[in-house]
């Protein structure tokens, strides 16, 4: 049987659960990765390298983990050598969902939304999501425990460099499995 | 009073139809006007030929080269034709084949290439086809199908399989407008961006 642990709290940091491919793989979401952004109406700025994508804008990156973005409109600056997407800038609302590719087999799928916007640097890989911010991080089957968690704040920090999870003004939901009922860090609040 | 001989009186005849027959055909000639022809001389197809007064104000022939120059005299944009100019007075439309065509005016150039290309004298407007290629700056090279560059703005509005490099993406879209004044592309459409 499940147990559910439920927090309240100002601000909340947690570890992500995520198991991530480890070493330089981790630091290349879209550099070294495979992008496909797809839109209906690009304005790109030659001389500044940035691209206003517009019309249920999609951004899909597939490497150390696969990761989707989708907003009415984001902004994607290119590198000046314009080798790489340096931020992505969503406007609400804002959905994203990854799906992590561990090295151990485990794989978990985090799910979020916002209603205002979503920024996401290549640079950090940090990704932040504001106003109403919802997140639900779930082990897959193929995990050998089965966890999830639902994250509810003002404000969620995806930090995919370092696996953790910030939000501001939270309301934490986390379910664990039986097995991770036994391991004594799945108990935490 | 001295009688003319009919020797003199053939003579005056035969100078006076001489003269008459110069003056007619100076005045046909200038009647039929120069003709516009298709570079290095090659002879225009069969057809209306055309008055150097029925060419647009401002563009001018000149071997393998089409010119069209501002009021002040400026060369606005060039076209080079690997294969002939032809000016066609009822369409008032100017085509030319496997043509290079260069805008350059203060900062800004374009370039492109095309196996076809008119100018609508009418209103200024270029319009290319076929194998077309258009280059804005370095990294700024797309191929498309068929564009227009409006007279004016000189903006490069194209449609059709429009593809480019940008960096580390291959952009796939319906239509684009290049914008050589503000360094701007807009494309619209299924506007794919694929980076490996």
């Amino acid at each position: 049987m499940k147990r559910t642990v439920i927090l309240w709290a100002a601000t909340v940091g947690a570890g992500l659960l995520l198991a991530l491919g480890a070493g330089t793989a981790q630091q290349k979401v879209l550099h070294g990765s495979v992008a496909d952004i797809y839109a209906t109406d690009v304005e790109v700025d030659l001389a500044t390298g940035v691209a206003t994508l517009t019309g249920n804008v999609r951004v899909q990156i597939k490497g150390a983990y696969d990761a989707t973005m989708t907003a009415p409109t984001i902004v994607a600056k290119q590198s000046q050598e314009k080798n790489q997407v340096i931020s992505l800038d969503a406007q609400g609302p804002v959905n994203l969902d990854v799906l992590t590719k561990g090295a151990d087999g485990k794989q978990f799928r985090v799910t979020a939304r916002c209603s205002d916007s979503a920024t996401f640097s290549e640079q950090t890989m940090v990704a932040v999501l504001k106003g109403n911010a919802h997140a639900e991080v779930t082990g897959l089957p193929r995990a050998e425990a089965v966890e999830s968690a639902r994250y509810d704040g003002d404000t969620l920090t995806v930090d995919f460099k370092h696996n953790k999870i910030k939000l501001t003004q939270a309301h934490v939901n986390v379910e664990m499995a039986p097995e991770a009922e036994k391991s004594p860090a799945g108990t935490k609040q | 009073m001295r009688r003319w001989s009919p020797v003199w009186i053939a003579g005056i005849v035969a100078v006076v139809l001489a003269i008459g027959a110069i003056v007619w055909g100076l005045r046909g000639a200038a009647r039929l006007g120069p003709v516009v022809e298709s570079p290095g001389n090659l002879p225009l197809p069969p057809g209306p030929r055309a008055k150097a007064g029925q060419l647009p104000r401002n563009l001018e022939f000149s071997g393998p080269d089409l010119t069209q120059r501002d009021d002040q005299g400026n060369p606005v944009w060039s076209a080079r034709s690997k294969g002939s100019f032809r000016f066609d007075a009822p369409s008032r439309r100017i085509t030319g084949t496997d043509i290079v065509w260069e805008l350059k005016r203060g900062t800004q150039h374009a370039r492109i290439a095309a196996r076809r290309m008119e100018v609508a004298v009418a209103t200024g407007e270029v319009l290319f086809a076929d194998g077309l290629t258009l280059s804005a700056g370095p990294g700024q090279t797309f191929a498309l199908k068929q564009a227009r560059v409006e007279p004016g703005t000189w903006k490069v509005i194209g449609e059709g399989s429009v593809r480019w490099v940008w960096g580390r993406f291959r952009v796939s879209a319906d239509s684009l407008v290049v914008d050589a004044v503000r360094k701007r592309v807009r494309l619209r459409g299924d506007v794919h961006l694929s980076a490996q």
